[in-house]
């Protein structure tokens, strides 16, 4: 079991196996060796932990993706942004929760979890217009009048549909 | 927390998930998206999913504008293509060479740019920059005529393409013949005869029929004999033989002499189709009767190839049902380097006998594993469009932007007033049906001002480009004075 202490200060008792899924914590117990110390994780609160380890739990004992598996990843990768039927329900979550997710998936370096949160913004921002994403994600337009028409223009094809 | 207080890296990774247009949509948000996508990352990640040709030199060279402005521009067309049906943008161009030298099947247009002309009976092979009306010679045969000349292109691993080219020349002074290959390359700076190679005649054999190139191998058959009979390395120039056709595949082919149909290099293989004589003979839509027999080669482990004749491995061997009356062009070839497992994937225009119906397949080959027990390969087809009615009066050819969106041209051979073209995207090959671009549209007239003059039927040659942005039809045409002339259009 390895304990982890939240930037809240919860504390999570977590199976080593479970907690292995994420390659910095996995380094983390590397060196430092069998050890009864806690892992303090400054940048996670506990709410959002809590979900990191049920996606963990639930993809227990599937197979790490090795380290070069981001670059044949590439070569093969089909855009897809398919998720998986447990993912999808563990994903519908509040946009506040859906960015904490990514950010801790980000930070933990749990490379299947951070494309599931990745996969699901991409969606989400497909097949809008920018208004409708700028309204989806409370997204304030800086743009001055003129550059608006500049870009615009620029890029009209895009819009037309 | 917003959107855009994520971090670069996270950011970077949602942006993966995204099509070109839809990036470019976000850049229309605010500054700090738009900052986003002006990174050089984000471009270079779309690019090597997007499988449009390499450009020349290495992708890392290349500005993110370039890269930009060719996804893009490829994305537009697309978008285009499947709103609008295809249009002749620039009027038919007529080009008329020197002479009339586009004498039957004996020439070639690489990439929509270069007209290559053999002189047949002459000694030059000659090469027009269509764009800038340039003409060069790019081979000159020291005293001996050109009799034939059968060509391939292949695309290079570093940009650009190869020409590569079968001439067959009889010598003045010692009257003997000879073959030669020639490599042709084009690149921005235009064509260079590379090398050239001189293949023994015993290898060669007399009626030489089919040529195919990968970016790595090159083949060839005899026509006469349905044989294969010629192999290369291109990397090492080392030439290889093919071993002995095996005895017996199935039983129902043992008793009956094969014709080779079809020939095909890949990055990998190169496969090989033979089909039973009878069905050439007796046409009916007998299941039995259309099977093919399907071999594939490689090129055999490093060290074997120092052998004084180096043979091809036979790596797979078996059958399919489909009747692939020819394989039009070959998508992709990739290994799983994990299984070892090669996976051919092509577009195959199908014909069944009954005539009534021609459709393309794309058709996905998966050989058994080495070591297994062989088997029936097996052959998964979708259908991916088909036109009712036009019997085997058309042609179909096809060309792709490396690989992912492609035009092919349907041309209607009895009075040439058919004129088809229609897009493919094949940047998702592993999704079925997913390859039509279009809203369940997938054939599109093109304008049919142009009738095809007579003389053409018997040519069936038709040559096509398309780069991601631009499609280019060529066809040979009867000018003034009876004098032979190359029309281009082009089609956006």
């Amino acid at each position: 079991m390895v304990l982890l202490v939240t930037s809240d200060n919860v504390q999570f008792q977590v199976d080593k196996e479970v907690v292995e899924r994420s390659v910095l914590i996995k380094n983390m117990l590397e060196d430092v060796g069998e050890s009864d110390q806690s892992i303090p994780l400054a940048n996670v609160s506990s709410s959002v932990l809590k979900k990191v380890i049920e996606y963990c739990e639930h993809h227990r004992g599937e197979p790490l993706p090795s380290a070069d598996a981001d670059q044949n990843q590439d070569e093969t990768r089909k855009r897809t942004t398919d998720i998986s039927e447990w993912d999808q329900k563990f994903i519908t979550v509040d946009q506040e929760m859906l960015f904490e997710i990514i950010l801790a998936a980000n930070y933990l370096d749990i490379k299947s979890l951070l494309d599931v949160g990745c996969k699901t913004v991409a969606n989400m921002i497909k097949g809008k217009t920018p208004e409708e994403i700028r309204r989806l994600f409370n997204i304030v337009n800086d743009f001055t009048p003129e550059e608006e028409a500049q870009i615009k223009k620029e890029n009209e094809w895009a819009e037309d549909r | 927390m917003i959107l855009t207080s994520l971090p670069h890296d996270a950011l970077y990774r949602v942006l993966r998930f995204l099509s070109v247009r839809e990036i470019i949509c976000l850049r229309l948000v605010c500054k700090d998206l738009r900052d986003l996508t002006l990174h050089r990352v984000v471009w270079h990640d779309a690019y090597t999913c997007a499988k449009l040709p390499r450009p020349l030199g290495p992708l890392d060279s290349h500005s993110r504008e370039f890269l930009e402005n060719t996804l893009v521009k490829s994305s537009q067309v697309g978008i285009k293509w499947c709103k609008q049906a295809l249009r002749i943008t620039s009027k038919a161009t007529w080009f008329e060479p020197e002479w009339s030298a586009l004498q039957g099947d004996q020439w070639e247009v690489v990439s929509g740019s270069w007209l290559i002309i053999p002189l047949i009976r002459g000694s030059d092979i000659l090469c027009y920059d269509l764009e800038r009306g340039l003409r060069h010679v790019v081979y000159h045969a020291d005293n001996a005529l050109i009799l034939s000349f059968r060509s391939t292109t292949s695309e290079v691993a570093d940009g650009g393409y190869v020409l590569h080219a079968m001439v067959m020349e009889h010598n003045r002074s010692s009257a003997s013949f000879s073959q030669k290959l020639l490599f042709i390359r084009f690149s921005s700076e235009g064509p260079v005869l590379e090398y050239t190679m001189v293949i023994p005649v015993e290898i060669i054999g007399e009626g030489m029929s089919q040529l195919s190139a990968g970016q790595r191998l090159l083949c060839m058959s005899d026509h006469l004999t349905g044989t294969l009979n010629l192999a290369m390395d291109t990397h090492s120039r080392v030439l290889y033989q093919f071993p002995p056709p095996s005895s017996v595949i199935d039983p129902t082919f043992g008793t009956q002499e094969t014709y080779l149909k079809r020939l095909i290099a890949t990055e990998t293989h190169i496969l090989a189709m033979f089909t039973p004589l009878t069905k050439i003979t007796q046409i009916s839509d007998d299941d039995e009767n259309s099977r093919q027999i399907i071999q594939a080669f490689a090129l055999p482990q490093v060290d074997d190839a120092t052998a004084s004749s180096p043979t091809l491995q036979l790596t797979h061997e078996g059958h399919c049902n489909l009747d692939i009356e020819r394989v039009s062009l070959l998508c992709d070839s990739m290994t799983n380097t994990v299984t070892g497992q090669t996976q051919i994937k092509f577009l195959a225009h199908c014909m069944r006998l009954n005539l009534t119906k021609y459709f393309a397949h794309r058709v996905i080959l998966s050989p058994p594993l080495p070591g297994q027990k062989l088997g029936d390969i097996s052959l998964s087809t979708e259908e991916l469009f088909s036109v009712p009615g036009y019997a085997n009066t058309m042609k179909f050819t096809t060309s792709f932007d490396g690989h992912a969106r492609g035009i092919c041209v349907l041309h209607n051979e009895r009075d040439g007033t058919e004129f088809y073209g229609f897009t493919i995207d094949a940047s998702s090959m592993n999704q079925p049906c997913s390859g039509i671009v279009g809203p369940g549209v997938d054939i599109k007239e093109v304008e049919a001002t142009e009738s095809f003059p007579s003389s053409l039927r018997m040519t069936w040659n038709v040559k096509l480009a398309f780069d991601g942005n631009l499609g280019r039809v060529c066809y040979r045409k009867r000018g003034k004075e009876g004098r032979n002339v190359l029309a281009i259009i082009d089609l956006a």
